[in-house]
């Protein structure tokens, strides 16, 4: 598929992804460190951006070079994250899959441009592809690349493959998921909330397109399952649209109370909001 | 109700209807196929949706294709037919009933129910004759007038004048009504008709009293009933009424006493009531009377119009109520017989100083002293006045009371100029050796001296002791006793009254056609029967007020419309007897001979009124009333439940009365285009369907 700039996307850079709760990182960087008492020593220099308090400008390279720097020192963490890609069939669906890549790409570059390690889990009904969290440039170039070439795989199971992934996370870290929920709603609660149990920080961000939502066909129609051809149902969408968004509805605030309660971090996205906007206006969100 | 079309060939287009259903099925729009991400809450939201809509649809489907069916049938014009359309074009045979009973005298807005009748029946043939015109086959009218039987029938009445004299032949009556009779005989009437349509048309009150009997019993009565003749019941006058009634009028002790029972059907209401004697009102008040109740009112010391010389026997007397819409209900007539004086002659055998109490004339003439009206004109005699006495034929009665002998003379004079009745009292005096041979052949000596009391009385050829002796019925006989009394001979008359001991207390024989009255004891101290006990008096009223043998039997003289009059004469006319009737109007009666004298008979009792007998010897007067038992004052209607039960498969029709009951007759008869009546339906059906279309849209 193909992907927009991520670049383009967050477009002025200024853009910061933190971790909500304490995490462990490999090298210390923009997120608080749940181990205090560690020596202050000099790390290194990183360009300054706005986002950094000025009290960590070394003054001395700025005489230098008339440049701003700031000092890394040891106690500053990196953040270990993971974004978790849903690639089953349900994803295929107009264009969520495309959004919920590019939705990836942006959260990844905006990571890996952070110093943060960003690792890439896409799966369906199990992991078809991991890649370990990395916090070099090169790693976005192959996160980039998997996304690319990510192909829909086969039935949603979200909450075997959270389960199996659970037991893949040694260090508490922040999981990111973009996915339809296509799901059980229970299920899926009760596999993510494990994470928070564990103290991991999760965002979910659920994709979902308008059609899906509103059930704006008209005229008579079969309707067939992506992720199950044979499973097929006839209606006259016209007949059924007032019940079908109480339904649906129901299923979102199901989600929606489900991870609010579980202090989870959830966003629901459709996919005619422009990917940058969405984004944009979550990062915001949750800065604040 | 049978259907035709009067456009057939427009039935061609009914397939048209399910064009709905060949749209729906062949230009369905074709399902388009769309690949989604989860069907579960698309099946969760059809569920409950999907059977509502399914059911909509069919409603929606069904709707268009009846609508279709009533447009096309309407175009085809279709005739609803009370006879079957395979009787269309026969000739057809129409037989009219009209009922002519007592109730169809009601008048409903100054009109009764009979001439509206009659005149429904004028105007509707008069229409059907002109639309008979107009066919290819021809229509007969017959009409049969009815009550509780057939009173006349016309059998094809040709054309409208016709029928126009002969209801105008027909006059209502007082009778009751059997409409299953009539129907019976309208079947057989119609039978041998075998090619024709025939119908029956009923036009009656229909009110519940023309069905006698139950369903199943009804259908027994009608033998030719064919269930292809069509019958149309025309319910002639309002289901609302009110009327009142004088039930019955019973006399008792006549004159001083007399009842009658008063009803109303209805609503409850208050009319003015009043008794005339002699057209002389006596008696007047305004009563209360609810429906199904009855009120009984009695009326004493009823003083007739003192009686004459002039022997005038009958007085006309009525209960009436104020007059309403079914008069001849509301009056109860009867006739009061006031007897003239009877005039009494008594010879005392034994007259003491100023008839003292110990003299037989003493009690007689005490019992003889009635309170009020007086009926008796009593004269005393003692035996040598008696001697001298040269014509008894004056006399009703005279009665020999403790005589010892009767002198020639007087025997002489008895034979030659007899009196009306001879009444014999034996006392201490008496040996009836020394009476003629026609009383003391009734006499065995000697006297008897013991106790006995007497028995119940014997009826003897045509007399009855309760003719004779009306007042003393339920009298205890057998506390009346004597210590002494004669063996009389029965052999020479007739046992009237009996001792327990079988013996007789009294004999009735003759002498010349006079009655004679033996008597075995007479009212004496002496005799044990003292004449102060209460049979005494009433015995000798009744014996002394009867028994001139004018009425060996009791007359009834109030009757009911059919029941005939019957009288009895002495002796056997020489020339007709005629009766009188209210209408002016005279009819000569039947008369039946007897052993001695003669019955007279009289059946053509059907107009309420005052009759008069012209009988040898006076005029006897009679009242006829409504027949209450008919039912024909209750005018609640029927309904046509009862007539469906009694004509099973019978194609039925019932008018009720309104402005347009000849309209829904003829539309019965003829027939009538409802093709307004399709498109009206169609309409209806517009609506549902665009409420349904609309149902579902939303």
């Amino acid at each position: 598929m193909k992907l927009l700039d991520p670049a383009s996307i967050l477009k002025t850079g200024k853009l910061r992804l933190k971790a909500r709760y304490v995490v462990e990182g490999i090298v210390s960087g923009l997120h608080k460190s749940p181990f205090k008492g560690y020596s202050l020593e000099f790390s290194q220099h990183r360009e300054y951006s706005p986002m950094d308090e000025p009290k960590h400008i070394d003054w001395k390279v700025y005489g230098r070079t008339d440049k701003f720097f700031i000092k890394q020192y040891e106690e500053e963490t990196n953040l270990r994250s993971y974004i978790l890609l849903d690639t089953s069939r349900s994803m295929t669906f107009k264009d969520k899959l495309t959004y919920g890549a590019n939705l990836a790409a942006a959260m990844a570059y905006l990571l890996i441009h952070q110093e943060d390690s960003v690792g890439l889990v896409l799966f369906d009904n199990e992991i078809r592809k991991f890649l370990p969290p990395r916090a070099q440039s090169e790693q976005f170039a192959a996160i980039y690349n998997a996304l690319e070439t990510a192909e829909p795989g086969g039935e949603t199971a979200i909450s075997n493959v959270i389960d199996n992934f659970g037991r893949l996370l040694k260090k508490r870290s922040l999981l990111i998921f973009i996915s339809d929920l296509m799901d059980e709603p229970s299920e899926v609660l009760r596999a993510i909330r494990q994470f928070r149990f564990k103290h991991h920080d999760v965002i979910v961000l659920q994709v979902i397109d308008p059609a899906e939502r509103a059930l704006n066909f008209s005229g008579p129609v079969i309707f067939e399952s992506l992720e199950n051809t044979k499973n097929r149902f006839y209606t006259e969408p016209e007949d059924i649209k007032r019940n079908y968004s109480e339904v649906f509805e129901k299923f979102l605030e199901e989600y929606r109370w489900g991870f609010q309660s579980s202090g989870i971090d959830y966003h629901l996205i459709t996919t005619d909001t422009p990917v940058e906007t969405g984004l944009r206006a979550y990062l915001a969100m949750r800065k604040t | 109700m049978n259907l035709s079309f009067l456009n057939p060939s427009a039935l061609w287009l009914l397939p048209l209807a399910l064009l709905p259903v060949a749209i729906h099925l062949f230009f369905k729009r074709k399902p388009a196929l769309i690949q989604f991400s989860d069907l579960r809450f698309i099946e969760l939201a059809a569920k409950n949706v999907a059977p509502r809509k399914k059911l909509h649809q069919i409603l929606l489907l069904a709707a268009r294709c009846i609508l279709l069916l009533l447009l096309i049938m309407a175009f085809a014009r279709p005739a609803g037919h009370l006879v079957p359309s395979s009787d269309a074009g026969k000739n057809r045979e129409i037989l009219i009933l009209l009922d002519s009973s007592y109730s169809m005298n009601y008048r409903d807005a100054g009109r009764d129910r009979f001439t509206a009748a009659k005149d429904f029946i004028y105007s509707l043939c008069g229409k059907t004759l002109a639309n008979a015109k107009r066919s290819k086959a021809s229509t007969d009218i017959s009409i049969a007038v009815f009550s509780d039987r057939i009173e006349k029938y016309s059998e094809s009445v040709p054309d409208i004048n016709e029928i126009r004299r002969y209801l105008d032949d027909c006059h209502k009556g007082y009778s009751g009504t059997d409409l299953t009779q009539a129907l019976n005989f309208s079947y057989k009437s119609l039978s041998k008709f075998r090619e024709s349509a025939k119908t029956i048309i009923v036009v009656s009150d229909m009110a519940g009293h023309v069905f006698k009997g139950s369903a199943e019993e009804m259908k027994t009565r009608i033998e030719n009933y064919d269930p292809a003749v069509a019958v149309i019941f025309v319910e002639v006058g309002p289901a609302a009424y009110e009327n009142s009634f004088v039930k019955d009028v019973s006399l008792e002790g006549m004159p001083e006493y007399f009842s009658a029972g008063l009803s109303c059907a209805g609503a409850g209401l208050s009319r003015p009531l009043s008794v005339t004697v002699d057209d002389k009102r006596i008696f007047e008040e305004t009563v209360s009377l609810k429906p199904a109740e009855m009120l009984k009112k009695e009326f004493h010391n009823v003083q007739p119009p003192s009686t004459d010389e002039s022997r005038r026997l009958y007085y006309p007397a009525a209960v009436r109520l104020q007059e309403d819409a079914l008069p001849d209900d509301d009056i109860m007539r009867t006739v009061l017989k006031i007897e003239p004086l009877k005039k009494i002659l008594i010879i005392d055998g034994e007259p003491k100083l100023g008839y003292g109490i110990n003299s037989e004339s003493y009690y007689i003439n005490a019992a003889l002293s009635e309170k009020g009206a007086k009926r008796f004109l009593v004269k005393t005699l003692n035996p040598d006045e008696f001697a001298r006495e040269r014509d008894f034929s004056k006399y009703d009665i005279v009665a020999l009371c403790n005589m010892e002998s009767i002198p020639q003379e007087a025997q002489n004079s008895l034979e030659a100029s007899p009196p009306g009745a001879i009444a014999v009292f034996p006392g201490e005096k008496m040996n009836p050796e020394l009476y003629p041979q026609w009383i003391s052949q009734s006499f065995q000596a000697p006297r008897l001296d013991e106790t006995v009391s007497l028995s119940s009385f014997v009826p003897a050829g045509n007399l009855t002791a309760e003719g004779i002796f009306p007042e003393i019925n339920g009298f205890e006989l057998e506390k009346i006793s004597f210590n002494k009394y004669f063996n009389l001979n029965e052999l020479n008359g007739n046992t009237m009254l009996r001792f327990n001991n079988g013996m007789p207390f009294m004999i009735r024989s003759s002498f010349k056609n006079v009655p004679v009255f033996i008597f075995a004891a007479g009212a004496g101290k002496s005799w044990g029967n003292f004449p102060s006990k209460p049979f005494y008096p009433y015995f000798v009223r009744s014996l002394f007020g009867n028994s001139g043998g004018l009425e060996s039997t009791p007359v009834n003289y109030s009757l009911k419309t059919g029941e005939p009059f019957k009288y009895y004469l002495k002796s056997f006319p020489q020339g007709p007897v005629t009766v009188g009737l209210p209408d002016k109007s005279a009819k000569k009666t039947k008369i039946i001979r007897r052993d001695s004298g003669a019955d007279v008979i009289f059946e053509d009792t059907f107009m309420p009124g005052f009759y008069t007998l012209a009988a040898p010897g006076g005029r006897i007067m009679f009242a006829v009333n409504v027949n209450p038992a008919f039912g024909e004052s209750n005018l609640e209607k029927a309904g046509k439940s009862m007539a469906a039960k009694i004509l099973p498969k019978t194609p039925l029709a019932y008018v009720e009365w309104s402005a347009d009951s000849q309209k829904k007759t003829l539309n019965a008869l003829e027939g009538v285009e409802i093709s307004k009546e399709f498109l009206a339906a169609a309409l209806l059906l517009l609506g549902l369907e665009i409420l349904l279309a609309l149902g579902v849209r939303s």
